[in-house]
This record gives structure tokens, C-alpha cells and sequence, in this order.
């Protein structure tokens, strides 16, 4: 489609790098970081041959396993001398306590894939736009890049299936468009072709986040 | 909406929580105990896989306040990447300790990448810098980069460590301009190290280290503020080991006027830093006067009061004035400072105080070298120390000697006037020292001497290539209570077994002790323990000895201890076995077949512009000892760490420093009075190899094969199988193409040895100067490893003349840059020392040099080295590991050798 630009996901694994899967042995790693990172350059190669214009790194649920992809795009890039495709990144915060799954807080994990010199930083998945206001508030704060979010159709119901119906997702992130949060929204679980439909019109009124200015000496 | 919200460039790192260091942070404090360089708690727990423990030492640096964790397993005994890797992932389940940002810390680039593998904050890595040049320097920076950690440059480039604060700010600018510019670093991401160096050694250019550091850190902060300042504090104080006291006060000191010059970030042990106003007035001046350089008598000043300063708090009425206190007292001192001057007559004013001249040892000197052997034992004292204390009491027992036999006889012939029976011997322990049949060195064995005399055993030490019979006859007739065996060689390993099948023979029940450079716990394990049923041990080095031998000679503890290794030992049998049966060896004819192909067909071999056999007589020694590689050096005193850092090395920097002094010196009137004279005789041949392995050479006395043996491991598809004949162009039949330019390749080899140590080493020995006698042995070892490497590089410029412009420095040398390769037969590559033999006969080295060989096939003198040639710029060094019985009857069909002998040459290889 003329003026769209398609990001390649590259998703997490199974299988986690910085937690063990057995108890008894908090040493132990099923994977190993030149595993996941051969991966991710495999998956990489196959996004770039097939058109990308973007990568977007997301649902990052443990840091080490977004940063072995970052490595593997910086050494995608090096390797075969093409110009870097911007990257977005996109974490998520499982619980109330504002972590990772891995244990980082926001900033931490802000922090941490900062390296990647990313196009925006934001959040996905398992909250609902509801639950995942004071996080992306957060981090509209501190990101030097732009900001994304696209949440969950709410949390699921004890079936499993969200009820939150497009324009209660679009009523909320309408608010942080509003606020000066994000510059890319959207949905991810449970949310359909007319959630997304509902937010781009409810946003479309809004400037996007001003990018925020970075000092290059330090105020004294 | 808010303003535009505005972002400072503040360094940014994150462990499970963020760390972000603003102006107003003023000083990071940076952990320094999870460091096994620095913290002997922390080396022994990591190397005895006490992980748990481990991690409660992080623990505690976070709760005394460090705010990033420095981690550091750079030890020698360590698998490094290993170690770092399971510590990391321990650590990253302990919320309590992952929360900070990790300092992962090493001087090996490998083992700092394995630990950005394991981490998901955002790091700082310790460090590197353009000691090997700036393309390195890059690589390791871009990789750094990729995983998103900050970097520590150290102020180190081709030249060596920076030292003035010149060259400390220089290379610093250019460190930063690479990295901004070329790598696309953040200037908030760049710390630097400008080194601190230890100061008040005695040494005049160390005055000014202090001031050189701070004066470099104000402008480093000046011209590239957003950089950050660190440095690893306690260095600065490493001459006053021992003195927490002065420490503490001058660490508080120096980061006072550091942090003012703007160091933000600092290495220090967490709990431990005391507050600069409260340090004692007089201490604080004295420091002051010592960092700034304020005062030429500084040193001595400070160094005189540390004397009176022995615990925290505490100052003695001591003074330097030991020479007043009773003879007692200056015997000890003498002994523990390794001082002689006064030791004579200190000696002879005992033996008149007291009633024997036997209590004077019994009494003072041993009370003296029980301090000595407290101090070695708990890390206080190092070996070179050590060794200077047994000096002190060599020459004192030997005053006492001849006064001890004099009563002795007295006693004798009262006992013989009166028919009554002499019970005399029950003294000290005895320990019996030798250097199996076969073998010639020592250096190891001398050491362990010197330390176990230190802690009062009787040393009777046999000297180098004692047969079996000798050793079991001393054994008996001295009633020693051990018996140590040492051996460098690997056919040692062969007459160990026999020893100790004898023991049990002759019905023995002292316990056996085995050391040397290729003895292993596992050889031991397997094949000689099994051998005697009364104790035998491996012991690693000189100062775990000790503890064996106490542990041995103890009646309480001996069942247990053996009991102990008893079962230690059978489970690395059953490891053995175990791992014997997952070997897996591929037939020795495939492993033909996977040779290393070389491109054969483009390769122009070089003749040698030496024909035949060239002889040098008295070589330069002070062109040799340019080439010397300082790092065995230090590894031979048990001070392992890379060169030149061990010199300033957390631990041992100071005594190291001090033995490269002694070692510098001793080097010099090595040249100036020519005590050794340099030996050596090169030669060149035809040759082809015939495609499997075995290479002809054409000599003058006709063809001469030499037989090379074939890894035989199974190894990943596309990896070779290596064998030293396939660095030679192969000829299917060698004699067709021999007159062909072309066709025809060439090898070599060489022989040198260092003559004339000899005398020096007797001369020393002689003495009762144990510490000169071991480090000219040390330094004959060095010269002729300089000699060899030396010649190699004279060989490829001029008499073989195959890199004519090479122009490496001794580093690249020391590395192995060099084109070509030089292996030694009886090590990794070709580990058959019966080839030997060839290369003796191909070189007529006894005739033109003079190294003998013994049956063993050591060379004699002990300072010589052999090897072969090959010039191929792909050929390359590998260890040959372990082989199958085809290979082995091949080869000794290959041979003409009986098939048990070869097995006998060859069994390291073979189990």
C-alpha cells in the first residue's frame, strides 16, 4: 500500500536467557546467548530480504533476550555493510509492580537497550490500556526517542477473550494522545481490525509527543 | 502539555534498577571484593565452586554501600570464562544484588564478552585500551558497543601503561577521539583509567605517581567533561601490604584530592573507607606530603611511622630501632625482613647465651621461621620473601653447624667411654627431595626446599637424576619421614610409578609426595597412588606443601588427610574411566584423510640462504636478553598473572616490583661479567612430506625420515586433523621432483643452551644465598627461552630469509605473531622425544654445543632448547591430545621400534 511501512516483528522466544527453568538450579540457562542471537540473524536476514522497512523488536519479556537481538541486527548490518533499518523496541510489563518478567523496572530496562539507538521505545501486551498508563506516562519522561504503546484489548476474562470493545480502548489511549505520551499507538491481544479503526480517529485530533530536547553538556 | 522535556547527558547504566550518575553524585563506589586477584576470600571460595559463598561476599559490598559490583575472575587456576559465566547467572538470581549494574572486570577480552553474555543491565566493562594498537583497540570497543555496555579505557597503548600525566591525558584525548568519532560512543559512556600506581616504593620515578593521576584526571574533566574518572584506588598504597591502617588513611587522602580533581568512580572496598577528617593529624600530613609529593624525606617519613603503627589505633613505641631489642627479638626480625647484614654476629651472641648451639635453632631462629612460614601460610608474605628469610637462616645454622657436631662427637665418645647407646635424631621432621632418574630440573624442587626448611623441616635434598635405588637407600639410612619426587619431563612420569612400586617392594610407610610441571592430580590419581598403599599426593605448588606436609606429619590428622585424598582419588579414577569411554577417536586412516590441505600449488617455498649447519659460539647475551618474556619469570615464583601487570598486581605488585629490581640487576652482570655464554647451531634441509606422516629430509649423509604424529580426536566436519608433516609440501614421491626448484620445500631445527649457570648456581648454593641461587636458575630458564626466540627471528630474516622486512616487537613475539613455527619434540605438537635423537644427530649438537642428552631424553644442562623449523606462513601450533592404538603401531612400525617401547614414550598420549 502506497505510504504504509511494514515493520518485521521479531517476537520472543520460549525460551529465556536470564532465568533458569529449574528451581533447584539457579545457574542453569536452557539457551545460550549465541543461540538466540544465530536466531534472531536468521530471522533477521529473512526480514530484510523480504522487504522490511523497519524491525521492531517486541514483547521483550527478559532484556538479555532483546539484547542478543539487537546484537544480531548490529551484526546483521556490519556483516553485509547495508545501512542499518531503523529499530523500534517494545517491552512488556507483566504485573502490577512495573517490572519486566525479568525483574528490570521501566527505566532499567530503558536503560538497558538504550544501545540500539532506536526509532521508539514503548510497550505491548499483557495490560490492558487501562493498566498501562502509569508505565508509558513513565516513559514518556525519559525516552530521548519517540514513544509507542499499543496495550491489550483489556485483560482477558476467565474464558480467556477480551471484552473491551473499541471505543473503550480508543477513549483511553485517546488520553494519552492527548496527554503528550506516545507517537505510535495500536493493539495488540484481543484487539481487532475496528479497535485500531477507533484509536487512529480519536488520536488523529492530537499533536504527537514533542521528542524531547538532548543536551549535549551538562547544565551546571 | 509540559514544556519540552530536556535529557542530560548523564552516564546511564542499569542492573535490575537504574543508576544514573549526575553531578551531584560526586563519587561512585565501585566493589571490589568479588575479585579473585583481590580478594583471597573470594579466589578460594570460586575456585573450590562455593558459589553460595561466593555470592554473599556480593552481597555484602551491596549493603556496605557499593553501588556497582566490580567482578573479576582473572586467576590462572580458573577457567575464566567459566567461572564468570556461572557467577553472573547466579547472580542474576539474587534480586537483592542483580539490582546494581555489574563492572565486569578482566584483562582477557574473551572472558569480558562471556560476561556481557550473561548480564541484561547495562554494564561497564574493565577494561580495555590500545596496548595492542588501535585496530584491536576498535574491534573491542564495536563489540563492547554491541551489547550496550559502557567502557573503561585504560591509558595504556603500544608503548606500555601511562605514567606521567602527559602521556596520561594524550592517549586518553585519542582514545576518546576513536571512540566518539570512529565507534559512535557516547562521550557519557567513556570512563577513564589513568592509572594509579603505587607510590613510596622506594623507588624515585614513583614519587610523583600520585600527583600524575590527579593532575591528569583535572584535565581529562576539563577538555572532556561528560567522561567519567576511575581508578582502582587501593593500588596506590600496595608498599605499605600489611598496614590497613596507613592504607585506609592514604586511599581517603588520594580520593579526597582526586574526587576534587574530578574522579567520579572509584574501585575501593566499600566498608572500608575511613573519613578523611577523622584520620589521625600526623598520618593525614604525612599522606598528604606522600600523594602530593610535597617533601623528598616523604617516604621514609611516612614509612617510619607506619613502623610505630601496628593495628588500627594502635601505636607502638617500637621504632626502627630493632638493633636494641634482645638477640631474640633481632634474630625474628632478621629472619621475617630477610636481612643478613647482622646475622653473624646475632648468631655468635646466641650460641654464647645459650647452653647448646642446638637450642639457638630450636629456640629463636625456629620460633623466627614459624612467624615466616604464618605469614607465607596466610598470604602476608610472598615467596621471593621467603626465600630471602631461608638465606638469613642458612647462614646463621651454618655458623652453629660446626659448634652442633662438635658436641655431638663430645657426646659420642662419652657414650662409647661409658657403654651406654646414643639416642640422638628425634629433631625436626625429615623431608626427602629428588629429581627423578632421567631428568634435570629443579628450579621447583629448590623452591619447595626452601619453603618447607622455612617451616622447620629437615630438607635432605638428593639433587637431579637420582635413580630409584638412591633415593629408597637415603630414604632408609636418613629414616626420613617423606619423600617428595619432582619432574619436569613426561618420561618422569614413567620412573614415578616405579618409585612408588619399589616403596611398596621394600615394604615403605612414609608417604610419597609428587610434584613438577608435568605431574597432574589426575596422573597421580590414576597411575600412581594405585601403586603404593601408603600415601601418595600431588601437590600443586611450593606454598600447598606445606600444608600437606603438616598435615602428614601430624598424627591426628595423617588418617583423615589420607583417608581423604584416598577417596578423592578414586573418584577421578572412576572420572578417568568414565571419560575414557566417551573419547572418541576417529581411525588413525581417516584422520590421514582430514589432513590440513594447504594451497600447495601457489606457494613458493624459500631456500635457505644457509646451507647445512651454522654454529654459534658466545652469542650476544645482551641482544638476547631483549627478547626475554618476563611472564614465566614471575609464574616460576608463583606469582601468576600477565606481565608487566603483576607488577602492580593488588596482591604481590610490591614484592613483584622488588624481584623485577633484583632480576634487572642480576641481568646486567649476567652481560657485564659474562657469566653465562650462549650456545647454539642451526641447520637447514630439503624436505618433503609424503602426503601422511612422514617427512624426508636429503642431508649430506642421505635421506633421514622424521616421523610426526596425527590428532586423532573426533572434531567438528571441516576441521583438520593436525600433524606437523602437513606443514611441509607433500611429494607423492620425493626423489622425482627434487631437482625441480618447485617441487622441493625446506625445513630446519635448532639447538641452544645457556653454559656457565652451573657455577654461579653452586657459588650461591655454597653460600646459604638461596634466593640468588634459585633466581640465577630462573634466569638461565629465561635466556635461553630468549635465545631460541631470538635465533627463530635471525632465522626468518636472515639464514632461512623467508620474512626478510618482519619487524615485530618483543610482545608480537612473545604472542606468536611471527610466521612460522618452532615446536620442541616432547611437547604438545610432537610429543615423542625420541625424535630427538635425530635432531641431535641431524645437528651434531654435543659435539658443536654440548647438551647431553640423559636416558630420558632430558637435555643437559637443564637451560637448553630443541626444535624443528617449518616455515609455511599457515603453519601453526596444536597439541597432538590423545591418540589410538592403530596410530601408536603405525608409528612405531614407522619407526623400527619395539611396539611396548614406543607405548612406553608415548602413554600421556594414549590414556
Amino acid at each position: 500500500m502506497e505510504g504504509a511501512f511494514v515493520a518485521g516483528a521479531i517476537g520472543p522466544l520460549n525460551k529465556t536467557l536470564s532465568l533458569s527453568p529449574d528451581v533447584n538450579n539457579p545457574g542453569y540457562r536452557a539457551v545460550t546467548f549465541d543461540e538466540v542471537a544465530g536466531a534472531y540473524y536468521e530471522q533477521i536476514k529473512g526480514l530484510v530480504d523480504g522487504g522490511v522497512d523497519i524491525l521492531l523488536i517486541e514483547t521483550i519479556f527478559d532484556t538479555l533476550n532483546a539484547k542478543a537481538a539487537i546484537y544480531a541486527i548490529k551484526k546483521y548490518f556490519r556483516d553485509t555493510k547495508q545501512k542499518e533499518l531503523p529499530i523500534m523496541i517494545s517491552g512488556t510489563i507483566t504485573d502490577a509492580s512495573g517490572r519486566t518478567l525479568s525483574g528490570q523496572t521501566l527505566e532499567a530496562f530503558y536503560i538497558s537497550v538504550s544501545h540500539a539507538k532506536p526509532l521508539s521505545i514503548g510497550l505491548n501486551c499483557a495490560l490492558g490500556a487501562k493498566e498501562m498508563r502509569p508505565h508509558i506516562e513513565e516513559l514518556s519522561q525519559l525516552a530521548s526517542c519517540y514513544t509507542s504503546a499499543y496495550p491489550n484489548a483489556g485483560l482477558p476474562n476467565a474464558f480467556g477473550e477480551y471484552d473491551e470493545q473499541p471505543h473503550e480502548t480508543a477513549h483511553i489511549i485517546e488520553e494519552w494522545a492527548a496527554e503528550g505520551f506516545v507517537n505510535i499507538v495500536g493493539g495488540c491481544c484481543g484487539t481487532t481490525p475496528d479497535h485500531i479503526k477507533h484509536i487512529a480517529e480519536q488520536v488523529k485530533k492530537y499533536k504527537t509527543r514533542e521528542l524531547p530536547a538532548l543536551e549535549e553538556e551538562l547544565a551546571v | 502539555m509540559s514544556d519540552t522535556i530536556q535529557i542530560q547527558p548523564f552516564l546511564r547504566l542499569a542492573g535490575l534498577e537504574p543508576l544514573v550518575v549526575r553531578p551531584e553524585t560526586n563519587f561512585v563506589n565501585v566493589g571490589e571484593r568479588t575479585n579473585v586477584t583481590g580478594s583471597k576470600k573470594f579466589a578460594r571460595l570460586i575456585r573450590e565452586d562455593k558459589y553460595e559463598e561466593a555470592l554473599s561476599v556480593a552481597r555484602q559490598q551491596v549493603e556496605n554501600g557499593a553501588q556497582i559490583l566490580d567482578v573479576n575472575m582473572d586467576d590462572a587456576l580458573l577457567d575464566g570464562e567459566k567461572a564468570m559465566t556461572t557467577f553472573l547467572n547466579l547472580l542474576q538470581a539474587e534480586p537483592d544484588i542483580a539490582k546494581i549494574p555489574v563492572m565486569i572486570d578482566s584483562s582477557k577480552f574473551n572472558i569480558i564478552e562471556a560476561g556481557l553474555k550473561c548480564v541484561q543491565g547495562k554494564c561497564i566493562v574493565n577494561s580495555i585500551s590500545m596496548k595492542e594498537g588501535e585496530e584491536k583497540f576498535i574491534e573491542q570497543a564495536i563489540i563492547c558497543k554491541s551489547y550496550g555496555a559502557s567502557v573503561i579505557v585504560m591509558a595504556f597503548d603500544e608503548k606500555g601503561q601511562a605514567d606521567t600525566q602527559d602521556r596520561k591525558v594524550k592517549i586518553c584525548e585519542k582514545a576518546y577521539k576513536i571512540l566518539t568519532e570512529k565507534v559512535g560512543y557516547d562521550p557519557q559512556d567513556i570512563i577513564f583509567d589513568p592509572n594509579i600506581f603505587a607510590i613510596a616504593t622506594g623507588i624515585e620515578e614513583h614519587n610523583n605517581y600520585g600527583v600524575d593521576f590527579i593532575e591528569a584526571t583535572r584535565i581529562i574533566k576539563q577538555k572532556m567533561p561528560l567522561t567519567k574518572v576511575s581508578g582502582g584506588v587501593s593500588n596506590i598504597s600496595f608498599s605499605f601490604r600489611g598496614n590497613d591502617t596507613v592504607r585506609d588513611a592514604m586511599h581517603s587522602v588520594f580520593l579526597y584530592h582526586a574526587i576534587k580533581a574530578g574522579m567520579g568512580m572509584g574501585i575501593v572496598n566499600a566498608g572500608q573507607l575511613q573519613v578523611y577528617e577523622q584520620i589521625e593529624p600526623q598520618l593525614k600530613e604525612l599522606c598528604e606530603d606522600v600523594i602530593l609529593n610535597r617533601d623528598l624525606e616523604s617516604t621514609d617519613k611516612l614509612l617510619g611511622f607506619a613502623e610505630t603503627v601496628k593495628q588500627k589505633g594502635k601505636v607502638e613505641v617500637k621504632d626502627q630501632a630493632w638493633r636494641s631489642e634482645p638477640v631474640e627479638k633481632r634474630l625474628s626480625h632478621a629472619l621475617v625482613n630477610g636481612i643478613t647484614d647482622y646475622i653473624d654476629a646475632d648468631t655468635e651472641e646466641a650460641r654464647l647465651k645459650y647452653s647448646k648451639p642446638l637450642d639457638v635453632i630450636e629456640g629463636p631462629l625456629m620460633d623466627g621461621m614459624n612467624i615466616v612460614g604464618d605469614l607465607f601460610g596466610s598470604g602476608k608474605m610472598f615467596l621471593p620473601q621467603v626465600v630471602k628469610s631461608a638465606r638469613v637462616m642458612k647462614k646463621s645454622v651454618a655458623i652453629l653447624t660446626p659448634y652442633i657436631e662438635a658436641e655431638k662427637e663430645e657426646r659420642r665418645i662419652a657414650h662409647v667411654a661409658a657403654g651406654t647407646k646414643n639416642e640422638e635424631g628425634a629433631g625436626a621432621a625429615k623431608i626427602l627431595l629428588a629429581t627423578v632418574k632421567g631428568d634435570v630440573h629443579d628450579i621447583g624442587k629448590n623452591i619447595v626446599g626452601v619453603v618447607l626448611g622455612c617451616n622447620g623441616y629437615d630438607i635432605i635434598d638428593l639433587g637431579v637424576m637420582v635413580s630409584a635405588d638412591k633415593i629408597l637407600q637415603a630414604a632408609k639410612e636418613n629414616n626420613v619421614d617423606i619423600i617428595g619426587l619432582s619432574g619436569l619431563i613426561t618420561p618422569s612420569l614413567d620412573e614415578m610409578v616405579h618409585i612408588a612400586k619399589e616403596m611398596k617392594r621394600q615394604h615403605f610407610e612414609i608417604p610419597l609426595l609428587i610434584g613438577g610441571a608435568t605431574t597432574s592430580r589426575m596422573h597421580t590419581a590414576v597411575r600412581i597412588a594405585p601403586e603404593y598403599d601408603n600415601g601418595v599426593l600431588h601437590v600443586l605448588d611450593a606454598s600447598r606443601s606445606v600444608t600437606a606436609v603438616g598435615s602428614l606429619l601430624s598424627k591426628e590428622q595423617k588418617p583423615d588427610f589420607l583417608k581423604n585424598v584416598k577417596v578423592e582419588y578414586s573418584n577421578l579414577q572412576t572420572q578417568f574411566s568414565n571419560k575414557q569411554k566417551y573419547k572418541v577417536l576417529i581411525p588413525y586412516e581417516e584422520a590421514v584423510v582430514t589432513k590440513e590441505y594447504f594451497d600447495w600449488k601457489n606457494y613458493q617455498p624459500v631456500k635457505p640462504a644457509v646451507d647445512g649447519i651454522k654454529v654459534f659460539k658466545d652469542f650476544d647475551l645482551g641482544t638476547i636478553a631483549e627478547y626475554i618474556d618476563w611472564g614465566p619469570f614471575f609464574i616460576g615464583w608463583e606469582m601468576p598473572g600477565r606481565f608487566p601487570e603483576v607488577l602492580t598486581d593488588k596482591i604481590f605488585g610490591a614484592e613483584a616490583t622488588r624481584l623485577y629490581n633484583d632480576a634487572k640487576k642480576m641481568v646486567k652482570t649476567i652481560i657485564d661479567k659474562k657469566w653465562f655464554s650462549a650456545n647454539g647451531t642451526i641447520g637447514f634441509w630439503e624436505a618433503n612430506s609424503n602426503n601422511k606422516d612422514t617427512i624426508t629430509l636429503q642431508t649430506d649423509n642421505g635421506e633421514v625420515n622424521l616421523e610426526s604424529l596425527r590428532q586423532q580426536m573426533k572434531k567438528a566436519i571441516g576441521q583438520p586433523t593436525y600433524s606437523l608433516s602437513d606443514f611441509v609440501k607433500p611429494s607423492p614421491s620425493p626423489r622425482l621432483d627434487i631437482d625441480s626448484e618447485k617441487g622441493t620445500d625446506y625445513m630446519g631445527a635448532f639447538a641452544v643452551c645457556i653454559q656457565g649457570a652451573r657455577e654461579h648456581i653452586d657459588r650461591f648454593a655454597a653460600d646459604n644465598d638461596e634466593y640468588n641461587k634459585i633466581l640465577v636458575q630462573i634466569l638461565a630458564d629465561r635466556f635461553v627461552e630468549a635465545f631460541a626466540e631470538c635465533l627463530h627471528q635471525q632465522v626468518r630474516k636472515k639464514y632461512w630469509g623467508y620474512v626478510k622486512d618482519e619487524a615485530l616487537s618483543n610482545d608480537q613475539l612473545i604472542k606468536e605473531e611471527y610466521k612460522g613455527i618452532r615446536p620442541a619434540p616432547g611437547y604438545p605438537a610432537c610429543p615423542d622425544h625420541t625424535e630427538k635423537l635425530k635432531l641431535f644427530s641431524l645437528l651434531n649438537v654435543t659435539e658443536n654445543i654440548g647438551i647431553e642428552l640423559t636416558e630420558s631424553l632430558a637435555m643437559n644442562p637443564p637451560a637448553s632448547v630443541c626444535g624443528w623449523y617449518f616455515a609455511h606462513p599457515e603453519s601453526h601450533y596444536f597439541g597432538l591430545g590423545k591418540i589410538g592404538r592403530d596410530q601408536l603401531e603405525d608409528y612405531a612400525k614407522r619407526k623400527n621400534m619395539p611396539l611396548e617401547e614406543m607405548e612406553k614414550w608415548l602413554r600421556p598420549n594414549m590414556e
